[in-house]
């Protein structure tokens, strides 16, 4: 009976060396819930674009995630949208597409539309307000309005979009214009 | 006769932490935690199984294995210790066994030198788990890169943008995000840019997702994207995480900004608080370069009849302190470099031009290893040495003793 109170005594020891070990490191690992945030690092290259179409964004706007079809896409005022893509299948054809979702008719042209200069082309400002009967996901809504450039570039054409209220996108067209004006590609493949 | 006096305290603790019995039971351990660690590797990947048994915070580890009996239809819980604990006590075993407590002396010298080298690896693996630092450094032929990139650790960066150009960012470290997938959100202040941050709901792997306008107010979301949670892949660089981020001006906590980040974003979101624009961006963890890589020419050959490199190369200019200096890099010929290494790691042929994927590894003790084992191979050498030096003697004047004595 001694000898198995000696031998469990034992046994506690060395669990109590161990312990004595180990607790410190356990202790120092606790994690606050608030952190101070003080460190920074320099800019890289990294830092420069991701995307070959570099674009300044005008301060009054604010950047939001990419998706599928918008290469850039941005947020204005109360429920302001621009967004930049790419599309395919002919500057008139889309300039009508964007002109039906207001219920406008169809233009036969594009000749007589305002020019913009984008990316050293030449680009057709549309602008329209009205009853937007929606599309791209968004609902249909009432005193729309929509202002936004097609340019070809290549095969494919670049499309800047804006669509929100009627008197905020009226508001906002000559920023847009400017931003428009302001794109430029990163590479050396500019044309 | 008399008695013989109790060991003090004292003793009886240091005879227990350098003994043979805690030796044997920690280099036991350590077989098993290596032997499990390498039978659930194939289904749960390297990172997640180095997290669970080698990493500092797993104190203990639950194997997790099909073979392990069930009880009640769960699997046997049998807790053991994680390896970097087993390895803190097997380095204080060695050291006070191995070292302080071993007779010293000529005839033990090669032992003391061979228990050293141990110490010393052990010590290597503590350096190296804590202080070394690993990265992908992805450059086009013909381009300049100065930065690598975390193979799996986020970070969130905040940067001022003045205008329209960035300004460098505040980053939040990935271990201080690690611990968002055991608690619901952290509090993270920014002093210098008077904001204080709040990241919630953080997923190893998600999806970024449109919300219907119709569920606007009933999920989670912002600016119409919410996060949509994914099965955690395996291979860890597969997984990408997501977050939101609630913002706002310490002491304005009524009047936050909510944003969604993830990790596949290209671009920072912003948002404006304060009259100042600032730019919020999930990103695998970005490691500037004390020098800038131009890469020069890049060659690589493929297997025959596939499209799986066999060997690669690539002719590099390495930019420092306005000098330049021309380097080949080849697959096991890397260029070191201030404690930087650069391995060839990856190449690939996008038809108009090539692209090298360098490996950069900044370890402290990444020659110690090569140093613990040259001091091993002296300690056994003279050890060994020794023994075979005395046994040769000793047989030798054995067989004098018994030769016939000539007449």
């Amino acid at each position: 009976m001694q000898g198995y109170g000696k031998h469990v005594k034992t046994i506690m020891f060395k669990l109590l060396c161990l312990g004595a070990l180990v607790v410190p490191l356990l202790v120092s690992c606790r994690k606050s819930e608030k952190v101070v945030v003080t460190q920074k690092r320099i800019l890289t290259v990294a830092d420069e674009a991701n995307d070959s179409l570099v674009a300044v964004m005008p301060p009054e706007w604010r950047q939001l995630p990419g998706t599928n079809f918008r290469i850039l896409n941005y947020r204005f005022g109360k429920d302001g949208e621009v967004f930049v893509g790419r599309s395919r299948g002919g500057l008139l054809p889309n300039a009508n597409r964007w002109l039906g979702q207001f219920g406008k008719p169809a233009l036969s042209g594009v000749d007589d539309l305002p020019k913009v200069k984008v990316l050293g082309r030449e680009g057709v400002l549309l602008t329209a307000s009205g009853d937007f009967g929606g599309a791209m996901g968004r609902p249909a809504r009432k005193n729309a309005g929509l202002a936004g450039v097609i340019v070809s570039v290549g095969d494919r054409l670049l499309t800047i979009k804006m669509i929100g209220g009627a008197e905020a996108v009226a508001a906002e067209q000559e920023r847009l214009i400017q931003f428009c004006e302001s794109l430029r590609i990163e590479n050396a493949e500019s044309k | 006769m008399a008695q013989a006096s109790t060991p003090s305290f004292a003793v009886k603790t240091f005879r227990f932490l350098s003994g043979f019995g805690l030796a044997v039971t920690c280099l036991l351990l350590l077989l098993i935690l290596t032997w499990l660690s390498t039978l659930e590797q194939p289904a749960k990947g390297l990172y997640e199984v180095q997290k669970r048994y080698y990493d500092a915070e797993a104190w203990f580890v639950v194997p997790d294995l099909d073979w392990i009996p069930q009880i009640n239809g769960k699997p046997l819980f049998i807790p053991l210790p994680g390896a970097y604990l087993v390895s803190a006590v097997l380095f204080v075993n060695l050291f006070l066994g191995g070292i302080i407590r071993i007779r010293k002396g000529w005839k033990n010298i090669g032992v003391v030198i061979s228990h050293f080298s141990m110490v010393s690896l052990l010590l290597a693996g503590f350096v190296s788990h804590h202080y070394s630092k690993e990265g992908i450094m992805a450059v086009y032929e013909g381009e300049v890169s100065d930065y690598a990139q975390s193979y799996t650790e986020f970070t969130i960066e905040v940067s001022e943008i003045v205008d329209g150009q960035k300004t460098p960012p505040y980053v939040v470290q990935a271990e201080d995000l690690k611990a968002l997938e055991k608690v619901k959100s952290r509090v993270f202040e920014l002093p210098d840019l008077g904001l204080n941050i709040k990241v919630s709901d953080w997923m190893r792997n998600s999806a970024r997702v449109e919300v219907d306008q119709a569920d606007i107010g009933k999920v989670l979301e912002a600016d119409g994207f919410a996060l949509q949670m994914m099965e955690v892949q395996p291979v860890e660089e597969l997984n990408m995480a997501g977050c939101f981020i609630e913002v706002h001006r310490q002491g304005e906590e009524t009047q936050a900004t909510r944003l969604v980040l993830h990790g596949a974003d290209p671009n920072a979101v912003t948002a404006t608080i304060g009259g100042k624009i600032y730019g919020f961006r999930l990103i695998r963890e970005i490691w500037p370069m004390p020098f800038q890589v131009r890469l020069d020419k890049s060659v690589g050959e493929y297997y025959p009849g596939t499209t799986k490199p066999s060997s690669f190369q690539s002719d590099i200019t390495r930019i420092a302190d306005s000098s330049e200096q021309a380097y080949r890099i080849r697959m096991n010929e890397p260029m070191r470099y201030e404690g930087y290494t650069l391995y060839q790691a990856r190449w690939e042929d996008r038809g108009e031009r090539a692209m090298s994927g360098f490996a950069i590894v900044k370890n402290p003790s990444d020659q110690w290893p090569k140093y613990s084992l040259y001091i091993s191979i002296l300690g056994l050498t003279i050890h060994f040495g020794m023994k075979l030096g005395g046994f040769i003697a000793k047989s030798s004047k054995g067989r004098k003793k018994s030769d016939p004595i000539e007449a």
